[in-house]
């Protein structure tokens, strides 16, 4: 079960309202390499997983992803709490406001909304576990345009930290991939009940 | 505060692999931690730890492998929660494309 | 040692921060007795740390934590706002 604790994993204060980057930053919310699509996809594919150690690591980096989700959150609420109408328009965010005004609402950086469509939860151990590992590649890959694209550095040092999150999933689900590779690939003994009759 | 590794600090006997049943019946696995020769400059307060297996043993075709980590030093807590990470060897800034930074509009 | 409600919260996030990577690396390293026994330290260091946090400023963990009357869970600043958060000196871009 979850246990809810009242602060970020990474500090968020972001002191200059910047429509333009909240529309952005929003796409790691709500977007196809976000991090509700990280979590839903590690969450999901945990019951199906093999060996306590890459339950382990599914279980514990899904629930990184939920609060990962709620920096990305906490910066979009921050970027657009104190803007004007003015700056909304001009950071191309009358769209978005349209349908809800300041609110956090998951969708990409053009405004599509998510979908499970996002995510693959095969069943297949290896299947799943090349996929986190491209997810956490994708995502990596998204912070580093956000951050070429951002100039604040109070939007900076989350992204950062988020970005280097995402190199150390990969490496946590490579390791969990070998570990798995090496449990299928060994030989298993299995508890052949004895057939009636027999003495 | 983080405990340093002695010199006299012994690792008690553990089975291996280990018997709680837990862990039964998927086999824990175990990868090789070959014996390496360093040829490291010191890694902070662990010299001579070389961070990762540096050699891969039994590989398949049509397979992808990521070599294990493994512990030396760490960073000191904020230091680690301002980079993103505790371990050094996993440590990979990304400065941005063309960053030009712009100091606040305003306070 | 009295900290101010920041750095009782930055110290807080570090060492908390210092336990989720220690988790993940012992969910992959179980046999790791190094890293389990910082692991361990660092809990007790966080667990310190919380018990003064939560006597000066509310309960932090949902469930777990006790209030004081009346419910202090509700309180403001939550985590998202602006006021919440501290400053955390970083590289400078």
């Amino acid at each position: 079960m979850w246990v809810y604790e009242k602060k970020l994993e990474f500090p968020v204060k972001i002191k200059n309202p910047d429509p333009r980057m909240a529309k952005l930053i929003i796409t790691q919310y709500g977007g196809p390499d976000g991090e509700l699509a990280a979590s839903l996809r590690y969450l999901s594919q945990r019951f199906s997983m093999v060996t306590p150690q890459a339950k382990a690591i599914l279980n514990d980096i899904g629930t990184e992803e939920l609060a990962h989700l709620e920096i990305i959150g906490s910066m979009v609420h921050q970027l657009t709490k104190d803007a004007t109408i003015d700056e909304i328009d001009k950071g191309t965010l009358a769209p978005y406001f349209a349908d809800h005004d300041r609110a956090v609402y998951p969708v990409n950086a053009s405004g599509v909304p998510f979908t499970a469509a996002y995510i693959q939860s095969k069943g297949d151990p290896i299947t799943d576990l090349h996929e986190d590992m491209a997810a956490e590649q994708k995502a990596r890959s998204t912070y580093e345009y956000l951050i070429s694209l951002a100039d604040d550095p109070d939007v900076i040092q989350p992204l950062k930290f988020l970005r280097e999150r995402e190199v150390v999933h990969f490496q946590r689900f490579g390791e969990a991939l070998r570990i798995v590779q090496d449990y299928l690939d060994s030989p298993k003994v299995f508890e052949v009940k004895k057939p009636e009759g027999m003495k | 505060m983080i405990p340093k590794k002695g010199p006299e600090a012994k690792m008690p006997e553990r089975p291996f692999p280990p018997s709680d049943s837990y862990m039964m019946p998927e086999r824990f696995f175990m990868p090789e931690m070959p014996f390496m020769q360093p040829v490291m400059p010191d890694h902070g307060c662990y010299p001579h730890c070389i961070p990762q297996e540096m050699v891969l043993t039994n590989i398949k075709l049509a397979r992808a492998y990521v070599p294990f980590q493994k512990l030396c030093d760490t960073y000191s807590p904020v230091e680690a929660l301002v980079k993103g990470t505790i371990f050094p060897e996993l440590f990979s800034p990304y400065e941005g494309e063309n960053k030009k930074c712009r100091p606040p509009k305003y306070e | 040692m009295d900290m101010n409600r920041d750095e009782l919260l930055k110290h807080i996030s570090a060492i908390d921060f210092v336990l989720v990577d220690l988790q993940l690396y012992l969910d992959t390293h179980p046999c790791d007795y190094d890293a389990l026994m910082r692991y361990n330290a660092a809990a007790m260091q966080s667990r310190m740390l919380r018990n003064q946090y939560e006597r000066l400023y509310g309960p932090l963990v949902s469930f777990r934590s006790t209030s004081c009357y009346p419910w202090q869970w509700i309180n403001n600043p939550w985590p998202w706002s602006r006021e919440f958060n501290f400053e955390l000196a970083g590289e400078e871009c």
